[in-house]
């Protein structure tokens, strides 16, 4: 029989499985549900459903992720930008870290070499493991979105800071943009600059130095040939 | 005879926002705090939404990568874990939208492998079943109440999820979708009369 108290603890069901309401109410619910069996089967059903729940609330403590996932993750928060550098640009542009400056022998040499370069440079600088002709090739590279960025030079003590002698270009369009340069040995400061006029140092420069204008630029450190003894 | 949500999460609020500044000023380890206390959170509310282990794993990740990439953009009115939840849920949608997760899910486990079904993803909690008969008994009703969930629209299946697995109050789960608490009453109710009728069916 459909009366509006029917009605009504209907209503309320939910609410009183969700331990929502008073005591009072509770208790006039209760009382309704022993005398009407059509208010009690609809009760049963709702019971049924908030106690399956529950139970699957509760298996689902047991899923847990393996224990090394925070450290996944922290590894690949590391790969990104450092937190610390500039966040106008950082903002802009989606960067991420790429293996900086790279020299393209430096894997056929080993890592005796690196080792032994470290004696030689205070900064464990990326460079010089082969000069064909004492000169480095250093490979700049960044990693950019194509529909966010139209240009990327590279500026720097090498070049004059002349952002329109070399510029790096993406060829394959895999979102990391390179350019080769081969330079003598010795100390730079450079920076990026995007569209002509965001001048970002690089994410991935191993050391930064303050441009005396309140920003920094990156450092680049190519030893001398003869440091390592492998002049040619 | 009333259910109570016996392990309701409280966050700190204090801590977190306390960890979140340090991030922000570039102190990455503060962070692994925060993935560390929200991980299997985070985890959970993947895999009742898609029921895949693997991707779960991936989702989590990415939800923290996102989280982290973002959190310039975070609003301290929100507690920290609403926050991630929605962007955890916006990867989950993104990726139903793009590919592979049939909408609704078939009603039998997705995309199970045998060594799932070994070890069952809907597996009983020690402290419920008893003996082996009544952890079967549990199992099978665990497994009928998801299949019932995978089958609900997405809108009724993310709800159910956050208030009766992720225990969320009716309020954050307002934040967490940007819907007023009343709509989330309302919402909720048919939800769970939709996952009644599904269950009434077996
Ligand atoms: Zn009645």
């Amino acid at each position: 029989m459909k009366n509006s108290k029917c009605q009504n603890v209907k209503e309320y069901i939910e609410d009183y499985l969700e331990g929502r309401l008073s005591e009072q109410e509770a208790a006039e619910i209760e009382a309704h549900l022993v005398s009407c069996s059509d208010c009690q089967k609809e009760f049963k059903q709702w019971q049924k459903l908030f106690q399956e729940l529950s139970s699957l609330s509760q298996s689902s403590a047991e899923e847990q992720l393996p224990s090394d996932f925070t450290a996944k993750v922290m590894q690949k928060i590391a790969q990104e930008v450092p937190a610390s550098t500039e966040s106008w640009w950082e903002k802009a542009l989606h960067l991420f870290t790429l293996p900086r400056v790279s020299l393209k022998w430096a894997a056929a040499l080993g890592m005796a070499l690196v080792t032994l370069f470290l004696g030689y440079n205070i900064y464990f600088s990326p460079i010089t493991q082969y000069c064909p002709n004492n000169l480095a090739e250093i490979t700049f590279s960044m990693r950019a979105d194509a529909s966010q960025v139209k240009s990327i030079a590279v500026v720097g003590d090498f070049n004059d800071w002349d952002p329109t002698r070399n510029l790096l270009t993406d060829e394959n369009n895999d979102g990391i943009w390179t350019v080769t340069l081969k330079l003598e040995p010795g100390r730079y400061e450079y920076m990026f600059i995007l569209d002509g006029q965001k001048w970002i140092p690089d994410p991935s420069a191993y050391r930064y130095v303050s441009d005396g204008f309140g920003n920094k630029n990156a450092v680049l450190e190519i030893s001398k040939c003869k440091d390592v003894g492998i002049n040619e | 005879m009333t259910i109570k949500n016996s392990n309701v999460f409280h966050p700190d609020q204090d801590n977190d926002l306390e960890k979140i500044e340090l991030c922000q000023s570039g102190n990455n380890e503060a962070f692994s705090f925060l993935v560390e206390k929200y991980k299997n959170l985070v985890y959970k509310l993947a895999l009742r939404m898609t029921g895949n282990y693997h991707d779960s794993e991936d989702i989590a990740q990415e939800s923290f990568l996102r989280a982290y990439r973002s959190l310039h953009q975070y609003n301290p009115n929100y507690s920290f874990s609403s926050w991630l939840y929605k962007i955890t849920l916006n990867i989950i949608k993104d990726r139903m939208r793009k590919k592979d997760y049939a909408i609704p899910f078939s009603a039998s486990h997705p995309e199970q492998d045998p060594e799932e079904v070994a070890n069952p993803i809907f597996s009983g909690g020690d402290n419920l079943a008893i003996n082996p008969e009544e952890r079967q008994i549990l199992q099978e009703s665990i497994n009928n109440i998801q299949s019932a969930i995978n089958i609900l629209p997405l809108s009724y299946r993310e709800i159910i999820i956050l208030r009766h697995i992720q225990n969320l109050s009716y309020y954050e789960i307002g934040r967490v979708l940007n819907i007023p608490v009343n709509s989330v009453k309302v919402r909720l109710h048919r939800a769970r009369i939709q996952l009644k009728d599904l269950l009434g069916k077996k």
